[in-house]
């Protein structure tokens, strides 16, 4: 029995050991050569006018530029500078200041009786006359040294009144006085002589000198400061009102430099002109010219003068709100009457020009007015139309396409049935796109390319009468590498795609220009599928 | 440092080990261990006491094996990722995926008396369980690839795991000559578990757009910092540990009782003549209530990728593509963003149902056949033991079975114990890889086992005190 169990044991041990070693499995280098099946997209891209600006003017921020539509939609790019001259810059109305320090007499413990006239001068200009001034914002202060005499001092503006009655100052000689009106409302007739509009100004002192008086000096002031008109009335002279130099940076062209290929038309300047004052103007732009980035200057040369008469506006035509409606005017700089468009082909980047606006350019034929609120507003402005032809713009762009990389190893090439790009646009473009590819080793040295010949991937979208895409247009590309040309590349070592690119605007080879309007756009999408050789 | 050493004590609790109990104790009556297999079943001894810390139980399991990984076609051995690899057999086998799952058990202390006809049995546990499914569509991108029109489910990907300690008191008694009855009551306090489930995990790729549609959720019972946005969404690669000090995390690790359970063992044995019996037990039948740091994150989004966005700049500044593939997969990571809330949740402890029977017609061996069958989290697993059982010396058993896995793994077990006086040191192997080949892998030659898909391992040290004789027999009362 001892000996069946010691067999036994023996049999179950053997048991536990009677697996058995298998073949061996030899691999000799790990390999992935079972290529995936792959479909995938790869991008897509929306692209209207947006896109197409934001990228104009990435490195320069168009702190002075908008893109506006006209009523048509068709897009503008738009650079404005305004100027703005206030009611101050057409009459001088400055602070007045007056004073009087001559001798007072005076005995002591007698009667003192003193009148003193004087005229104060309104207008600082020679050049300009006031005829009525009514104050809208001002205040007046009148000093006066304190006297030894018991009595009062008295001073009064007869051009100066409110509601018809004379401004009067007063006070008790024997204390002096220091007082601030409020002389808003006060109308102020001035009278004139040659060269001055003035307004006079009497004082009159009376009283009894006190027993230890002394001859003194009389030591009065009056000043009238930040008057402000609600209106007023005269001839405001010949003078120039504004005088400035003034650059646009047009950063369109600073950022993007258009070659040949690319030629815009249809741009114009226009000076735009409002007047809210009863003053007319003439306004000038003088040394005009764009600058290139080479700092030639290219003047603008006009096709006729441009001093621009802006007429004043009448007092008597205001509204019933008590303002009124500017007198308008403009001018144009545009293909017509000038060499614009052939200066704008040349990229320019800024724009300099010199604005001058007179007063009453033909003297005094009526009498001018102005308000707290009169201004004159200037506008200039560049309007560049997104209205263009592209002659065959082409670009080149090599892509990194490292194919040995890409399917691991260049053995595995085989494995590969066929990749085949897949490329989707939806066309809303005037534009057509052709595109070929080519398959370059690390030297550069073509070996294949994707396309036969150049391929048309935007076809032109449809155009109504008046040359406006009426339809986009689909185009569906797609480009197979077959397993023939997978391994001829893999074995070819390509390393890049060098993309060949050309687009042109439909109808330029006719010499058409085309306007880009703000519905158009492109949608694109690139795709791909590998498919595997099992 | 101590922000690692909850990942760590979590890392090395959940290594893939194998399986709780080895299938083939359940006949190796000499060894104590075995009545935790079928609580009617007492240890043939009157009393044992298991060396403290050192009795340890693994197990691993998963439906596909090694072998299924190499093909030899004429003549040439390839791997998954060759051309020539046929999926076809890996595609008709695995119908949802593939699993990998994993049990521990430490017997911290294991103490078993008898009295008069009674068998009590007081046990500590620490036992670790946790499973990885990994969905089919895993092998079908792998075999297929990702080509136009393909729509993958990825729902079956779940990750579950739960630690606990088991507390638990045995009781066994003959009620007749015949048939003898256990059972087993735990108290079970949690300390880390993990389950994840996805509704909805869809995968469509085209040439056009790839989708991604994601519903899914997750309970946590871990320390772990969510870090919401502003908007509450939480991305998973902002979830951190919470700061603990060693002592809390000794504490819960160790001696935690946050997350309360309850599970029983029950079984019967039942003799049908002197040579032959017949048995069976259900075990680990049972839950816990997890509430510590219980976090439920719950992710439904859908994602739709049609290639990454170009602007018009990006035709003449050339296009990054770093920062796009970034872009995408910041994405897809957007697809998973959960939102969380507190919510206590159960988990079920992985049950056993075991049936045997067993043949003794010498004193000193006997065979035996074993069926038990897991219930995991993520699916059921069927295994058939037989075992040829023997007892050749007074202080030697021996055991050798074969083992079936209803899925085709077929493997070779053994154990045996050596009773040293009262010290006894037992070792029992489930499914030893016997069918192993020698791989030569870029010039390395290792050796694999090959059918490798149910590993267990039983090792540990007990004191015996009244072991009788070579043949089991607790109902003749020796």
């Amino acid at each position: 029995m001892k000996r069946i169990r010691t067999k036994l044991l023996f049999a179950t041990c053997l048991l536990a050991m009677a697996g058995c070693m298998k073949d061996d499995v030899e691999i000799d280098e790990f390999k992935y050569t079972r290529m995936p099946n792959l479909a995938a997209p790869v991008f897509y891209a929306n692209v209207d006018y947006n896109g197409i600006f934001k990228h104009l003017a990435k490195n320069k921020p168009q702190n002075n530029a908008k893109v506006e539509f006209d009523n048509d939609g068709l897009i503008y790019l738009t650079y404005k500078k305004n100027y703005d001259v206030s009611w101050n810059s057409v009459a001088d109305i400055n602070d007045i200041y007056w004073s009087n320090n001559q001798l007072f007499p005076t005995v002591a413990g007698k009667k003192v009786s003193q009148r003193v006239s004087d005229q104060i001068k309104m207008n600082a200009d020679d050049s300009q006359r006031f005829d009525t001034l009514i104050i809208s914002k001002s205040t007046m202060t009148v000093k006066a040294a304190k006297l030894d005499v018991d009595g009062n001092g008295t001073m009064t503006f007869p051009e100066m009144t409110k509601n018809g009655k004379a401004l009067e100052v007063k006070w008790k000689l024997n204390e002096g006085t220091e007082q601030t009106i409020d002389v808003a409302g006060y109308k102020i007739v001035p009278k004139h002589s040659t060269g001055t509009s003035y307004m006079t100004n009497n004082i009159v002192l009376e009283g009894t000198a006190s027993a230890s008086s002394t001859t003194s000096h009389l030591n009065i002031e009056m000043t009238m400061t930040d008057i402000v008109p609600q209106v007023i009335f005269g001839y405001f002279g010949t003078k120039n009102a504004l005088n400035r130099q003034s650059v646009m940076n047009i950063n369109f062209f600073q950022s993007h430099e258009f070659p040949d290929e690319v030629e815009f038309t249809g741009a114009f300047i226009n000076l735009d002109v409002n007047n809210w004052t009863g003053t007319p103007f003439n306004l000038k732009m003088d040394d005009r010219f764009i600058v290139k980035s080479n700092k030639d200057s290219l003047p603008v040369s006009l096709l006729k003068d441009n001093p621009l008469y802006i007429e004043q506006i009448d007092y008597t035509d205001y509204r019933a709100d008590g303002k009124y409606n500017p007198k308008h005017n403009y001018f144009l700089i545009d293909t017509t009457n000038s060499n614009l468009n052939a200066i704008l082909n040349c990229s320019p980047n800024s724009y300099d020009y010199t604005l001058e606006i007179t007063t009453n350019p033909n003297g005094e034929q009526s009498e001018n007015f102005l308000t707290e609120e009169s201004k004159l507003l200037a506008d200039v402005q560049l309007y560049i139309p997104f209205w263009l032809k592209i002659t065959d713009l082409t670009r080149e762009d090599t892509i990194d396409f490292d194919l040995n990389n890409i399917i691991l190893d260049a053995d595995n090439a085989k494995y590969v049935d066929s990749i085949t790009l897949y490329f989707d646009f939806d066309n809303g473009f005037p534009i057509t796109l052709w595109s070929q590819a080519y398959l370059v080793d690390e030297k550069n040295m073509v070996v294949d390319s994707l396309f036969n010949g150049r391929e048309q991937l935007w076809n032109t979208p449809q155009l109504d009468q008046n040359k406006r895409v009426s339809k986009w247009t689909a185009t569906h590309s797609r480009v197979t590498m077959d397993n023939e040309k997978i391994v001829d590349c893999s074995k070819k070592n390509v390393k890049k795609i060098i993309l060949h690119t050309g687009i042109s605007t439909t109808g330029a080879k006719t010499n058409q220009y085309l306007k880009f309007y703000k519905e158009y756009g492109l949608t694109m999408n690139l795709s791909f599928e590998v498919l595997s050789k099992k | 440092m101590k922000r690692y050493i909850a990942p760590l004590l979590i890392a090395l609790l959940a290594v893939n080990a194998t399986a709780q109990t080895s299938l083939s104790l359940y006949h190796m009556e000499v060894i104590p261990q075995s009545s935790m297999l079928n609580p009617a079943r007492a240890p043939r001894c009157n009393v044992f006491v298991s060396m403290p810390c050192a009795n340890l139980s693994l197990r691993g399991e998963t439906n596909i094996k090694l072998s299924e990984m190499f093909q030899k076609v004429n003549g040439q051995w390839n791997f998954l990722t060759d051309n020539d690899f046929d999926y076809s057999d890996i595609n008709r086998r695995i119908k949802k995926g593939t699993r990998i799952n994993s049990q521990m058990n430490i017997g911290l202390i294991n103490v078993g008396w008898r009295q008069a006809e009674n068998y009590w049995t007081v046990n500590w546990n620490a036992r670790v369980s946790s499973g990885i499914s990994v969905p089919k569509a895993f092998i079908t991108m792998l075999d297929k690839g990702l080509p136009d029109g393909t729509r993958l489910d990825f729902s079956y990907l779940r990750a579950n795991m739960i630690s606990y300690h088991e507390l638990s008191v045995g009781f066994t008694r003959a009620l007749d000559e015949q048939l003898s009855l256990g059972g087993r009551l735990k108290y079970l306090s949690g300390v880390f578990a993990a389950k994840s489930k996805f509704s909805k995990f869809d995968v469509t790729t085209s040439r056009k757009q790839w989708t991604f549609d994601v519903n899914g959720e997750a309970d946590l019972s871990f320390p772990l910092k969510m870090n919401p946005d502003q908007d509450g969404a939480i991305a998973i690669d902002s979830i951190e540990w919470k700061d603990m000090s060693a002592l809390e995390i000794v504490g819960r690790t160790l001696i935690g009782l946050h997350n309360p359970g309850a599970a029983i063992d029950l079984g019967a044995e039942y003799k049908i003549d002197e040579n032959f019996k017949v048995s069976a037990s259900v075990t680990d039948l049972g839950f816990i209530v997890w509430h510590k740091d219980a976090t439920k994150l719950r992710a439904k989004n859908k994602y739709a990728y049609d290639g990454f966005e170009v602007e018009f700049n990006d035709f003449f500044d050339g296009i990054n593509l770093s920062d796009r593939v970034s872009d995408i997969v910041d994405s897809v990571k957007n697809a998973f963003q959960s939102h969380t809330t507190d919510q206590i949740f159960v988990t079920g402890v992985h049950p056993n149902i075991y049936i045997g029977g067993e043949y003794t017609p010498f004193r000193f061996m006997s065979v035996g056949a074993v069926s038990r069958t897991t219930f995991w989290g993520n699916g059921v697993t069927q295994n058939f033991n037989f075992s040829l059982n023997m007892k050749p010396y007074s202080f030697v058993s021996v055991m050798s079975s074969y083992n079936i896995d209803i899925k085709g793994c077929i493997t070779t077990d053994f154990g045996f114990s050596i009773n040293m006086g009262p010290l006894q040191y037992y070792m029992m192997i489930d499914g030893i890889p016997l069918a192993q080949r020698r791989l030569t892998f870029e010039g390395d030659r290792i050796t694999i086992p090959y059918n490798l898909c149910d590993l267990s391992v039983s090792t540990g040290f007990n004191i015996i005190i009244g072991a009788k004789g070579p043949k089991p027999n607790f109902n003749s009362k020796y």
